[in-house]
């Protein structure tokens, strides 16, 4: 039997957020909902424009006999048809240097996310790229338990051009012992 | 991961029965996941480059044909890993849900030195890979 983990999203300021656990998508726009319709909430090409950021988390809600999960990664598995003129994702994913990342009290924001200053990785990473309790090389040895915060947040400029972006796959990965 | 070039067959994982070296057969996921409560011991044969796998009632080579440049180990304690990905689509109309991909790991690692050796071997068992450190 296996550990039972999936990924949670969470939206809304800290004292009224809502978390939707096991989205079946996480598809970005000009709102800040779990599972939107990119149609309905375009982003806008535009001079430094963003999608709400994205705020996950990876979900233990039972261990399965395991004791110990740990080694979490978490990249962009497949860009579809690649991206598109001045298209890009930011997040705080990273192998060195991390730091732990704190849900924002106004929640996520439109604006260029202050969490998210790296790149996506687009190749599995060498190491584990999200911490647990802060620490890259954290585990988690009971349910339930939460990872730290991954924080996404799909970037266009005023180059991108209108109409939908090519879909993309994220990978999550962890290690059971 | 290092997918390592001198693999006997990338794409079979080759089990010897020690006892009786002339049979061979392809192990499923399905063996390899119930080897966790089995095994009693594994040991990397340095000459031969291959792991003796100990389990109860039998003795399995996992035949890895590969040189490995790593010293000597002296005792060693077997480590075990299941790793699973998951996929989410993004930007995506499709609500279906993604692939789920399962890897079994065994390895060993020397006490003293903690150094350590994976053997990765996927899901349906046809394809595996070495690493030397996770």
């Amino acid at each position: 039997m296996a550990a039972t983990v999936v990924i949670t999203e969470t939206n809304g300021p800290q004292a009224s957020s809502t978390e939707t656990v096991d989205p079946s998508n996480i598809n970005m726009g000009s709102v800040d909902d779990a599972e939107l319709v990119p149609a309905t909430y375009p982003i806008t090409a535009k001079t430094d424009g963003h999608a709400f950021e994205k705020w996950l988390r990876m979900y233990v809600s039972a261990m399965g006999g395991s004791s110990i999960i740990d080694n979490l990664k978490i990249w962009l598995s497949s860009l579809g048809g690649g991206w598109k003129t001045g298209e890009g994702m930011s997040t705080n994913l990273r192998e060195s240097g991390y730091v732990q990342a704190t849900y924002p009290t106004a929640g996520p924001v439109e604006t260029n996310s202050p969490d998210a200053g790296q790149v996506m990785p687009e190749t599995e990473p060498s190491g584990p790229n999200l911490g647990i309790s802060g620490s890259l090389g954290g585990q988690i040895t009971s349910s339930p338990a939460y990872s730290d915060w991954a924080v996404l947040q799909l970037d266009v400029t005023s180059s991108t051009p209108a109409g939908s972006v090519n879909q993309k796959t994220i990978t999550f990965q962890y290690d059971e012992q | 991961m290092e997918e390592r070039e001198e693999m006997n067959d990338p794409h079979e994982i080759i089990i010897t029965i020690r006892k009786d070296s002339k049979s061979t057969r392809v192990v499923q996921f399905s063996d390899l996941y119930a080897l966790q409560t089995e095994i009693e011991k594994m040991i990397y044969l340095w000459n031969t480059n291959c792991y003796y796998v100990d389990v109860v009632n039998r003795t399995f080579i996992i035949n890895g044909g590969r040189k490995m440049q790593i010293e000597k180990m002296g005792e060693c304690k077997i480590l075990y890993r299941r790793r699973t990905q998951f996929e989410k689509g993004i930007d995506s109309d499709d609500s279906e849900p993604k692939n789920k991909k399962i890897n079994w790991i065994l390895g060993i690692e020397e006490i003293e030195t903690k150094k350590v050796v994976f053997v990765q071997i996927s899901e349906d068992g046809r394809n595996w890979s070495w690493e030397d450190k996770l």
